[in-house]
């Protein structure tokens, strides 16, 4: 009986110590989805990711229920076009910042499975290479203006 | 005497065409040196007959250029990133000139061409273009009609293989390209685009297309 306290207290333990990780070593700002057309089934997701860890760390996947699939992506400009090209991560450095934003790295969000209008927000899940995840709410946005700041997740 | 009055003559008047060849006709033609517009083009490019369809069902040709300055952009609406980005830079545009040029916005147009005329129909153009701005126009046609236009713009671009789910994705170029009044392609905004700076580019193109037509 003593035993298992002991294991249940250190699992437990364990456990917070891993969402104290991910909490204090990840940190997304300004991130919003683009509010696209009614008829529209595609848009992207943009945001800051923060590491304040000694170590890169990639950003490596997610998942929504408001879009089918979700696929990372950086457009690049070369022969002439702006090509889209699908990426297996999106590196974060080491006490450094990564911007997701329009004409470079995004989140493709891929066969829109509900309506979604300017003000509206998507939850989405980021997977990282370190194990952690993290789940944002991010308010879908029409304009190109310079966003507005932030809460901190 | 009267033959070397006819040399002499000759030979001055030769003398003139060539100063004023030199001074007011070679600027004309070399517009280059003295624009020094970034962006826009050394002498305007005549752009050929095509015909196109708008998304209101419209015929969209070389005549709606006609008595309208036009912002075209190349593009297609399963696109995620880059036209939802340039179309929302050419609504940003829009709202500029309207404020602080409502002379030249009057005659302004913008016009979204899709390369994907497979899945972009009018009615699926129609529902995209106007949510960026019910003023804005959308053309689609099938890819020879669409490349009787990118071909001689220097537009170019590629269809990716369709993926499982049956999106495919189209690398296209994505520059924002000046119509003048006249069907002549003046200029070409490249990317990374700025609201600002394209209608100050803009104004400045025009002005100097405006002026050289009426020198």
């Amino acid at each position: 009986m003593h035993n298992l306290l002991k294991t249940l207290l250190l699992t437990v333990g364990l456990f917070s110590i891993q969402s104290l990780h991910a909490e204090d070593v990840l940190s997304v700002d300004d991130a919003w989805v683009r509010a696209v057309p009614p008829s529209s089934t595609v848009t992207a997701a943009y945001m800051k990711i923060l590491n304040s860890s000694d170590v890169a760390i990639d950003l490596i996947g997610g998942s929504t229920e408001a879009f089918k699939t979700l696929e990372l992506h950086q457009t690049v400009f070369e022969d002439k076009m702006a090509k889209m090209v699908k990426q297996d991560k999106i590196t974060i450095p080491a006490q450094g910042m990564t911007e997701l934003k329009p004409g470079d790295y995004h989140i493709m969000l891929i066969d829109r499975q509900v309506e979604l209008k300017a003000g509206d927000s998507v939850e989405l899940t980021l997977q990282f290479s370190d194990e952690t995840s993290q789940t944002l709410n991010i308010e879908v946005k029409q304009a190109e203006m310079p966003m507005m700041h932030h809460h901190k997740h | 005497m009267h033959r070397t009055f006819i040399v002499s003559s000759l030979a001055f008047m030769t003398f003139l065409a060539l100063v004023i060849g030199y001074f007011f006709i070679l600027p004309v033609l070399q517009p280059t040196e003295s624009h020094g517009i970034n962006g826009m083009l050394p002498k305007p490019q005549i752009i050929a007959p095509f015909e196109l369809t708008r998304h209101d069902n419209q015929p969209f040709d070389i005549d709606t250029f006609k008595g309208k300055w036009t912002m075209l952009f190349f593009g297609y609406t399963h696109c995620p990133d880059i036209c939802p980005m340039a179309l929302s830079i050419l609504r940003g545009v829009k709202l500029g000139l309207d404020e602080q040029y409502p002379q030249q916005t009057e005659n302004t147009q913008f016009i979204f061409v899709s390369v994907d005329g497979k899945r972009d129909t009018p009615a699926q153009l129609s529902q995209y273009i106007t949510f960026f701005h019910p003023e804005f126009i959308g053309a689609t046609g099938d890819a020879t009609q669409v490349n009787t236009l990118t071909r001689q713009l220097n537009i170019v671009y590629m269809a990716l293989p369709e993926q499982d789910n049956g999106n495919y994705i189209i690398n296209h170029s994505s520059s924002i390209l000046l119509v003048s009044p006249d069907a002549q392609l003046i200029g070409r905004f490249s990317t990374p685009h700025d609201i600002a700076d394209i209608i100050q580019r803009y104004i400045q193109m025009r002005q100097f297309i405006e002026e050289d037509n009426r020198a």
